[in-house]
């Protein structure tokens, strides 16, 4: 089973793992540039220079503006001049990675300058809109001996400054100090480039981080819950072998002891030709409690990783064995909490005992219980239908017993009415009507319900109660009242802290639980 | 009682069970049952609002798109969260009546099933608002829609008896869904998915079952080959081993009750 279970979950971790990696990959990928590196252009020859936004997805717009200097370069076609020295342009057409334009520019004077992309909003088809840092590219416009005199780029004061500092008359140093300030422009810009990069990698592993974070909790879980697995299922083991051997004795036992046994239990009863409807044989119950529980994952993990899940076990029934026959009506009576609803849930199948075993047949059982799972949203009619339904009755028996029901719980003119405006008298009425309206079944078992609503209706529920003892089935009864048993059951069984204490006639068991108890 | 009798018995008790559902979830507002209806159809807008435009040349028919996935999609996890904690809302019942604990986890899948019958309403308006052409094909939603309930019934069936362990579960689950969500291509076209979360995407059971809707329903084709496979594999494979779980820890949920 473990293994199961780690089969199932461990894809399904993973799944998780790459899911939530794979969407932390964010565009980050806009950016800004020309066509070329850089550019060489012939004094008063038209020449193009192509300006491109570029994004992951399809750019959907992208703004431009192109400044260049309007002393070396007079702006010809290509976009749209805002003044000398500033072209907008918009591209992007949603279907292409890469949007840009051809811009056409005259070199007017010879020298070096540069053009440049101010930040710009790069727009994608998903909807993201980013702001793009700017880039720019060095012009050189040779004069007629093809050299180029150095020149400041407008744009950029702090080249403009670096520049100033490196003028030369030279022609050649000229040259040199121009591919210098090329280089230095190179420089800054991949360092603006690493900041950003730096900037969106630290973004990058936001997403990835939480997503390790939560395949972590979920694989604390699964190693709690497996541990917790792993406990059980070595007890298990323990345990059914434990119940083989202690069935092969009790089958040797049996063989033996069984005469005498039934002989000393048949002493009480008063049908003894009657067959056995319920036998209870050795029947343990044990409640596994972790010492105050955990009930939060974070408690369990803690604890399990300090190995402090201290498990406390308790007895509800400690090797109980007795036998009804049909046609009894047996009382259980014992002090609060000393494991009579127990028995009554192993017996009817809700619970199975740790060890030993019950032989009954189940269908027979019927648990009478009032208004369980009465919905106070739903008016009287509903609930008799949905109560019913629970408690085993079919559509065709409620429809024939509506009428019944509603005579009995005195409640004609109330059904169409929610059950939130009932008085609690009211649905227990209700409650108490529908219980009791099946045939009789063979073994009826009731758990303190004999006595609801006001006296009126306490006579009749108590008449209503005797007359299905009397039809004779099977029925056990659980009370801690002594009269309630005195006066209804034919035999009487104590159990007293999980222990059987006594089993006899309802007047012997009583008077020594009345002694305990005084 | 006989096999024939008690299957009968189960039957009505389910169905009374999802009728209290359904009238409960309702009870005290005004337009009731009628919202069952509108949830979807205003959901719809809300997000033809916001995003239709940004999709507009990717996916045809926005609206219908968000629909066609968003009925499954809610059907999923409607019943699955509804389905978490119905041991414990339900534990009065389980204690005092005898019945097979599957019942309640039927009975909240039951009643997203039965909300989905509600939801097609607008969506079958809608279908017809944008003359999608219908063609045989159609036929196979209720297939589809039977995998998914399997698929559903599966992962509540664990997360059901998780639930009555861990209450924490609880709020992981909403967390995971919220995940699942953005991997199953809502309310996006998974076109646009670099290509190995879109390979996720794909593996994504719910995924695949809301592309086979939108196949048969939007598209008129038939599923692919793979997708009918992981279909079928995915929704009985999670049924059994949900099964199993719950089979297995029947007892130890009594107990803990």
């Amino acid at each position: 089973m473990r293994h199961r279970i780690k089969k199932i979950l461990l894809p399904i971790l993973m799944l998780t793992g790459i899911i939530s990696l794979g969407f932390s990959v964010q565009a980050a990928g806009e950016a800004v540039g020309f066509g070329s590196e850089s550019y060489r252009w012939e004094l008063d020859v038209p020449a193009q220079i192509g300006v491109y936004a570029y994004s992951d997805q399809p750019v959907e717009t992208a703004e431009l503006y192109v400044h260049y200097n309007a002393e070396f370069l007079e702006y010809s076609s290509g976009g749209e001049l805002v003044e000398p020295g500033t072209i907008h342009v918009t591209v992007g057409d949603g279907n292409s990675i890469e949007a840009g334009t051809l811009l056409e520019l005259i070199p007017r004077k010879p020298g070096s300058t540069a053009v440049t992309i101010a930040s710009t909003n790069v727009k994608n088809i998903m909807g993201e809109d980013v702001t793009v840092s700017e880039a720019s590219v060095a012009v050189d416009v040779p004069d007629a001996d093809g050299n180029v005199p150095v020149i400041a780029a407008p744009e950029n004061e702090e080249m403009e400054s670096a520049e100033e500092s490196t003028k030369v008359e030279d022609s050649k140093e000229e040259k040199d100090s121009a591919l210098d300030h090329e280089e230095k422009q190179k420089e800054t810009e991949k360092q603006e480039g690493k900041k950003e990069h730096s900037v969106q990698s630290w973004k990058k592993w936001i997403v990835p981080g939480i997503a390790a974070l939560s395949v972590l909790i979920l694989m604390g879980m699964i190693f709690a819950m497996m541990k917790k697995y792993r406990h059980a299922s070595a007890k298990k083991k323990k345990r059914t072998v434990r119940k083989k051997v202690k069935k092969q004795s009790e089958f040797a036992e049996d063989d033996l002891s069984k005469p005498e046994k039934l002989e000393e239990l048949e002493a009480f009863d008063f049908i003894e030709e009657k067959e056995i409807e319920i036998a209870v044989k050795n029947v343990t119950m044990e409640f596994k409690r972790t010492k105050d529980e955990a009930t939060s994952m974070k408690e369990l993990f803690v604890r399990s990783a300090k190995h402090q899940n201290k498990v406390e076990k308790f007895k509800a029934l400690d090797n109980v064995s007795f036998t009804i026959r049909k046609g009894e009506v047996v009382g259980i009576i014992g002090t609060n909490g000393s494991g009579k609803s127990t028995i009554l849930k192993i017996i009817s199948g809700a619970l199975t005992p740790t060890s030993g075993t019950v032989e009954v047949d189940r269908d027979k059982i019927q648990l009478l219980t009032l208004g369980t799972g009465f919905d106070f949203e739903l008016t009287g009619r509903e609930n008799v239908y949905l109560n019913g339904a629970v408690i085993g009755y079919t559509k065709e028996f409620i429809d024939e017993k509506y009428d019944d029901i509603v005579k009995f719980a005195e409640l004609e003119g109330f059904m169409e009415q929610k059950v939130r405006n009932y008085s609690s008298g009211m649905v227990s009425r209700l409650g108490f009507a529908i219980a009791t309206m099946r045939d009789t079944p063979e073994i009826l078992i009731l758990d303190e319900v004999l006595s609801v609503g006001d006296m009126f209706f306490r006579k009749k529920s108590e008449a209503r109660i005797k007359e299905m003892i009397k039809s004779g089935s099977t029925v056990l009864i659980v009370s801690h009242s002594t009269s309630v048993i005195r006066s209804n059951c034919t035999k009487a069984i104590w159990i007293e802290k999980g222990v059987l204490k006594d089993i006899g006639t309802p007047a012997e068991v009583c008077r020594a639980y009345e002694k305990m108890n005084s | 009682m006989t096999k024939k009798e008690k299957r009968r018995q189960y039957t009505f008790v389910i169905k009374e069970l999802v009728s209290r559902e359904i009238k409960r979830k309702y009870a005290r507002s005004y337009l009731g049952i009628a919202w069952s209806v509108l949830n979807p159809l205003l959901s719809m807008i809300v997000i033809t609002l916001i995003f239709s435009h940004m999709f507009h040349r990717a996916i045809e028919n926005y609206p219908v798109y968000y629909l066609t996935g968003s009925v499954i999609w809610h059907m999923f996890t409607s019943g699955t969260n509804a389905a978490m904690t119905t041991l414990v809302d339900n534990k009065n019942m389980l204690i005092k009546v005898r019945l097979p604990m599957e019942i309640f986890v039927l009975a909240r899948i039951c009643t997203a099933l039965v909300n989905l019958g509600y939801s097609l309403i607008p969506y079958i308006g809608i279908l017809i608002v944008f003359r999608i052409q219908i063609t045989w094909s159609v036929l196979l939603y209720p297939l589809i829609i039977f995998f998914a309930l399997l698929f559903s019934t599966g992962v509540a069936f664990i997360l059901s008896i998780a639930y009555v362990f861990f209450g924490d579960v609880k709020h992981l689950y909403s967390v995971l869904l919220t995940l699942w969500m953005y991997c199953s291509a809502l309310f996006y076209p998974v076109e646009m998915l670099p290509e190995y979360v879109k390979r996720v995407v794909v593996e994504n059971p719910l995924f695949n079952y809301i592309n086979c809707a939108r196949r048969v329903m939007m598209w008129g084709q038939l599923p692919t080959f793979p997708e009918i496979l992981r279909m079928v594999l995915w929704g009985v494979g999670m049924f059994v081993v949900g099964y199993l779980v719950f089979e297995k820890n029947k007892n130890k949920v009594m107990q803990k009750m």
